[in-house]
Parts: C-alpha cells; structure tokens; sequence
C-alpha cells in the first residue's frame, strides 16, 4: 500500500475519531510541554541551587531574582522536576484512554477495509499512521503548550514565585527532538493498543484476556512493594552514610507507582464486587459493566491512587505545619509550596477524572444496543444515571481514599526512619490528619462522580432510543 | 500463473467446519466451473455463509481443502489471501459493509487503491462502475445517506471494479424489497456472464437460486440435493 493511500485511509472523517485525534493530539501536547518544563528546570545552572547567588543571571538577560525558592533551593528542585514527570503520569493515562475512543466503530471500520482488500500489515500501517499522525500535531503543540505553562507558571505569578524562566533555544531543540519522538511513541502505542484485535473481513476478534488480572499483575505488585520496603530498610543505611534522600524518594516513588498500577484493577474489581453484593438492580448492572472491563477503570484507579498518596502526605505535611510551632516565620513559604502541591494532585485527579468520563461515554456509544434493551426491560433514564455514577464512584472514590489513607503514613514512615527519628510513632501520628484527607477526597469524588453521570445524561437518553434495538 | 482455463475456479474438498460445538460445515464438496453461476442454498443456519467464506478464504476451515482460481487456500498466508481476493475475486454480502466515513467513490476504488493503482485511474475505473450499476446518488455521498438497495449496488460496484474471475455474493438482495432485488441480481447476473466470471451465489430465496445454472441445497451443513437448472 502506498503510504499517500494509508496516510489517506488514516484521515477518518467520523465524530468519534476526530475526536480521539484531538485527545490524542492535546493530551500529548500537555504531557509534552510538562516534560519540556522539567528539562528546563533541570538545565537550570547550579549556582542558584546553592542559594548563594540569588542575582546571578542565567542566560543572557534572564534574572533568578523572579524564580520562586522552590526551583532556587537544591533540596527542593528535584522535588519540582519530579512533581512535573508525575504529572504527565495521568495525561498520558488520558492518552491510552484516548487511543481506544470509538474502538466498536473503528472495529467495524478496520474490518470493512479487510473485506475491501486490506491485509493485516495494511491495517496496522493505517492504525500506526492515525495513532502517529495524531502525536505528530500533539508534539507540534507541544512548543505552544509549553509557552502557555510558562505564561501560567513563568509570567503571571508574582516575582519570587514564578517556576519558570524564559524559555530559550535549547527548548527550541527540545521540542523539535520530542516532535518525532512523539510520532513514534503515538505509532508504537496505536500498535499495541489495537495489538490485541485480530482484524478479519467480517469482524474484529479480540484476543481473550482474562477479565481478572494475571501473574504478570502479581509479579508488577510484588516488585513495587520490594522497592518500597527496600526504602525503608535502606533509609537509615543512607542517613548512616550521610547519602541524600532523593534516591530513596526516587526509589519509593518508583515503587509506590508499580504498587497503584498494579492495584488499580484489582481495586475496581473488589469494589465491583461489593456492589455485586446489593440488593438494588442499579449496583447490580454497575457491579456487572465493571467487572466486565476492569482494565482501563482500573489504569484510571492506580492514577488515583498514586494522587490519594499525594494528598495523604500533603495532608500530613501541612498538619505537622499548622500544629507545630518551630517551622516560625517559614510556615508562609512552606504552606504556599504544599499549596502549590495540592494544586498540581488537583490537577492530575481532574485529568484522571476526565479519562474516566471520556472512557464511561465512550462505552455509552458503544453500548447504545444492550442499553436500549434494558430500557426497554424497564430500567429507566434515571436507573442508567443512577448506574453509570455508581460505576464512576466506585472507580474513582476507594482508590484516592485508599491511597490518602496509607500514603501519608507510609511517606511519614520513610521520611522518619531517613532522619533517624522515631518511626512508628510517626507514622501513627500521621494516620490522623490522612484520614482527614481520605475523607475530604472521597467526599469530594463521590460528588463528582454524580455530577460526571449527570453530564453524560445526554449521551444515555440517546443510547436508550428505541432505535438503538436495531442498531448491530 | 497456475489457474487454467478449463480447471475449475473453485474446489472444496470434504471441507469441515464448526463454530464451537455448532457443526457448520460437515464434509463438503464442490466444483465451480469457469463462467458458472452456481446458487448455494438451503434453511437458515444450515451453512451456506460458512461455505462461502471458507470458499473466499475468509475463513480457514478446520479440515478438508479449498482450491481457488489454482491456489490452494491453506498454503497461502492471511496476506497472500487477501492478495488473491483483492486482485481477482469480488465479494457482496448481504447489508454491503462499505467502509463507513468513505464516500462511494472512494470505497469502490479501493481495492485498486490498495493494490497501488494510479489514484486518477482507479476513480475513472470507480466512477464507470457506479454509472453502470446505476446509483442514483451523488459519488461523494457517504454510505450512511444511501439506501439499503443504493449500498448494494455500490457493493457490487466495489466487487467488479477489479475485474474478479470468480464473484461470491451472500444474500445480496436480502436486504432490499422485491424490485431492487430483481435489478441488483440482473445487475449481477449480466456483469459475470459478460466477463465470463463465475458466480456462487448464497441464498434462501428459490426465485433467486432459480437464477443459477445449478443450485446446490445444504441442510445441517451436508449437500442435500444438486440441481442442474440450465
């Protein structure tokens, strides 16, 4: 095939994958000017990090005299850095999620290419050419959403506070590097991600995966919970020695994510299980659409979770510094940098959010005919409302509540037994102020997950339309 | 080139097939003659699809062998099979199955578009086609603004464009009224026998299968009777 005819049979022209094309194009858009900012922040000259330059220019005109302590501090910096690469944890999430929008209508597509001629290797040249195309135009506005983070975080900010210094040639570079490494990564993903379909002229064939996690699943548990207990066996090794912490928070950090990914699944699982368990239908039907596809529910879960965590510790943290009274005049700053912390966790858990709601109306289009059949059994409008909220709920409240809950005492554990103080203690002290917090954030999901149902109650009146019984 | 003239298009050799526990096919076999129109028919689930998507090497049946226009099907890849139909077989199915964002256009020239013909020639080619099948809708309207009869006739377009030596055609007139379907199987019937192409033709419709040189009737997924018509 040549490939002006697969660029050509990339370019769908329906709703559905226009609108993957621009998930796919903004979301790496997003991830890539958040990687971008942390390249910039760790090119930063060191002088600053030492504190003891604060008027040293940077380059050419550029002063740090403007840039918030944060990024001037060298305890603090890779904090930033690391902060940024989280963050584009759930946008990428977002990605995945967006690479499968439409997938019952694509399938259908893909198949009536192979009736019309189209090999196996032609299909996964168009998948790899409608997944790459689109990362193309997100590495393209990669450049415009990294200026739009600096004019967020660079400009608008008062002097002293801002994250970002004026961006320069080497940014240039930068983007121009990650327009093609985008294009590959959006190729390979489009591969994997439809890996799994066997296309064949009459339909797709998806090959059967277990609704349950597997060992590989165990394994990724198993080895993210080493890392973490290797953290707090290293701890006082490293204070011993006199090492930094960065490469224990590195390490549980690591570990803390392999930990959530692999848990997301079989959270949803558990919890859909418990609603499988009432008496009412509503929790029935939703106990059933989660326990039929656990696997992006729960890719949205362990972002959730890893966010819980952030919360949980920020929550710690920030009571430590409202009932302790050494932290004196610094409570300002410390307090504005927890602020900024719980703002980036905010933003993550919206983002999570998102790819939840776009995978639940996603789902809705695909699902127009087995709910128009349910309509027509007698589960009304308000029933799928009620259904599709418990299904967002139960997805998205136990993993932040879990994650607030044992986060926060967990990072406390670590970051004590690194000092060299009193361990236990510390985590059970922190246990307090992260139940706060798991309660304020499951109160405050539950109530976004209805609000998110109601929004998409559009989408349900129109997949229980009677003519949706005929719809294949 | 291995296909002669005089061989048989099609040869199915006691081909078994089931989908589960459900026996499709058990044991069928047949020849198709260059220029024959053959009308495969019989009750609903009683394997006629079957048979004809193992005969287009849609399928892979589990037993038995299938020799198309002198390949044998087995030994060929999913590629080379695609190839095959692509370049020298036409396939209708029953509701059309058009690429649905293409307009008509562009999904009757496909298969030459795949197959790496010149753009501006394979619309020409795709153009004459929808003339003669008579659509009566623009070139650029999409599949989704056709009638069931108007995606038909597009089908048939697509399934002739290339010019097939041997045209399967799977309830074609099953979706469309009593006059539609009269014309599209016409419309079917007359463009094989100019080109001399064979035509396996899959119906429960007696008036359609009276078309045929010779219908063969399965029942439970056996060859119940062979009729030669003319």
């Amino acid at each position: 095939m040549k490939p002006s005819i697969a660029l050509a049979l990339a370019r769908s022209s329906s709703a559905a994958d226009r609108w993957r094309a621009l998930l796919i194009a903004v979301s790496t858009a997003i991830a890539g000017g958040l990687l971008l900012a942390a390249l910039h922040i760790l090119r930063l000259p060191a002088e600053i990090a030492a504190g003891a330059a604060s008027q040293m220019p940077l380059s050419g005109s550029q002063q740090d005299v403007d840039l918030a302590p944060y990024l001037t501090d060298s305890g603090l910096r890779p904090g930033v850095v690391i902060g940024a690469l989280l963050l584009t944890v759930p946008v990428l999430a977002l990605t995945v999620q967006a690479l499968r929008v439409g997938s019952v209508a694509r399938d259908r597509r893909m198949a009536s290419l192979r009736l019309a001629g189209a090999t196996p290797r032609d299909i996964r040249t168009i998948a790899a050419a409608e997944a790459g195309g689109a990362a193309i135009a997100g590495g393209l506005l990669t450049g415009p959403a990294y200026l739009f983070l600096w004019l967020l975080v660079g400009v608008l900010p008062p002097p002293g506070m801002r994250m970002l210094t004026t961006p320069d040639a080497l940014d240039l570079l930068a983007w121009a590097l990650l327009v093609p490494l985008a294009a590959i990564a959006g190729a390979l993903a489009g591969a994997v991600v439809h890996g799994s379909a066997v296309v064949e002229p009459l339909d797709v064939r998806r090959r059967e995966r277990p609704s349950e996690p597997g060992r590989a699943s165990i394994a990724v548990l198993m080895a993210g919970g080493a890392l973490v207990l290797a953290g707090i066996v290293v701890a006082p090794l490293l204070r011993r020695h006199g090492a930094g912490e960065l490469g224990l928070l590195v390490m549980a950090m690591v570990g803390l994510l392999l930990v959530a990914f692999a848990a997301g699944p079989r959270l949803v699982l558990a919890c859909a299980r418990l609603l499988g368990r009432r008496h009412a239908s509503e929790a029935l039907l939703a106990s059933r659409r989660l326990r039929a596809d656990p696997r992006s529910a729960g890719r949205v879960a362990g972002v959730l979770v890893v966010c819980g965590v952030a919360l949980g510790i920020e929550g710690v943290l920030v009571a430590e510094l409202l009932f302790d009274t050494g932290f004196g005049d610094d409570s300002g700053f410390y307090l504005t940098g927890h602020a900024m912390a719980a703002l980036a966790v905010l933003v993550a858990a919206t983002v999570a959010l998102l790819t939840l709601l776009v995978g639940a109306a996603d789902s809705l289009l695909d699902a127009r005919r087995p709910l128009a059949t349910l309509a027509a059994l007698g589960v009304d409008e308000r029933g799928l409302v009620r259904v599709l909220a418990l299904q967002l709920s139960a997805t998205a409240v136990p993993p932040i509540a879990l994650g607030a809950f044992l986060g926060g005492p967990l990072i406390a554990l670590l970051v004590a037994l690194s000092n060299g103080d009193q361990a236990l203690g510390a985590a059970v002290r922190a246990f307090p102020p992260s139940s706060v917090t798991a309660l304020v954030a499951a109160l405050v999901l539950a109530i976004v997950a209805r609000v998110a149902a109601r929004l998409l109650r559009s989408l349900i009146r129109a997949a229980v339309d009677p003519e949706n019984l005929r719809v294949a | 080139m291995t296909d002669q003239p005089t061989a048989p298009v099609l040869e199915m050799t006691a081909v078994e097939h089931a989908y589960r526990r459900t026996v499709a096919l058990n044991g069928v076999s047949l020849a198709v003659e260059p220029g024959e129109v053959l009308a495969v028919s019989g009750p609903s689930g009683c394997g006629k699809s079957t048979l004809l998507h193992a005969a287009a090497g849609i399928i892979r049946p589990q037993s038995g062998s299938v020799r198309l226009l002198g390949h044998d099907l087995e030994g060929l890849d999913e590629a080379a099979r695609t190839r095959l139909r692509r370049r020298r077989v036409g396939i209708v199915l029953q509701f059309g199955q058009l690429v649905p964002d293409l307009p008509v256009i562009e999904n009757v020239a496909l298969p030459l578009l795949l197959d790496g013909h010149d753009r501006a020639a394979a619309y020409t080619a795709a153009a004459a086609w929808l003339d003669r099948v008579g659509l009566d809708a623009d070139h650029d309207t999409p599949p989704a603004e056709l009638s069931g009869g108007q995606a038909q006739r597009v089908a048939v377009a697509r399934a002739l464009v290339t010019g097939p030596a041997v045209i399967f055609a799977d309830e074609p007139t099953g979706s469309m009224d009593t006059i539609g379907g009269e014309h599209l199987l016409e419309l079917l019937l007359g463009a094989a026998r100019e080109r001399g192409a064979a035509l396996v033709l899959v119906t429960h419709d007696n008036v359609v299968a009276a078309h045929a040189d010779r219908e063969l009737r399965l029942r439970d997924g056996l060859v119940e009777a062979e009729a030669v018509l003319r």
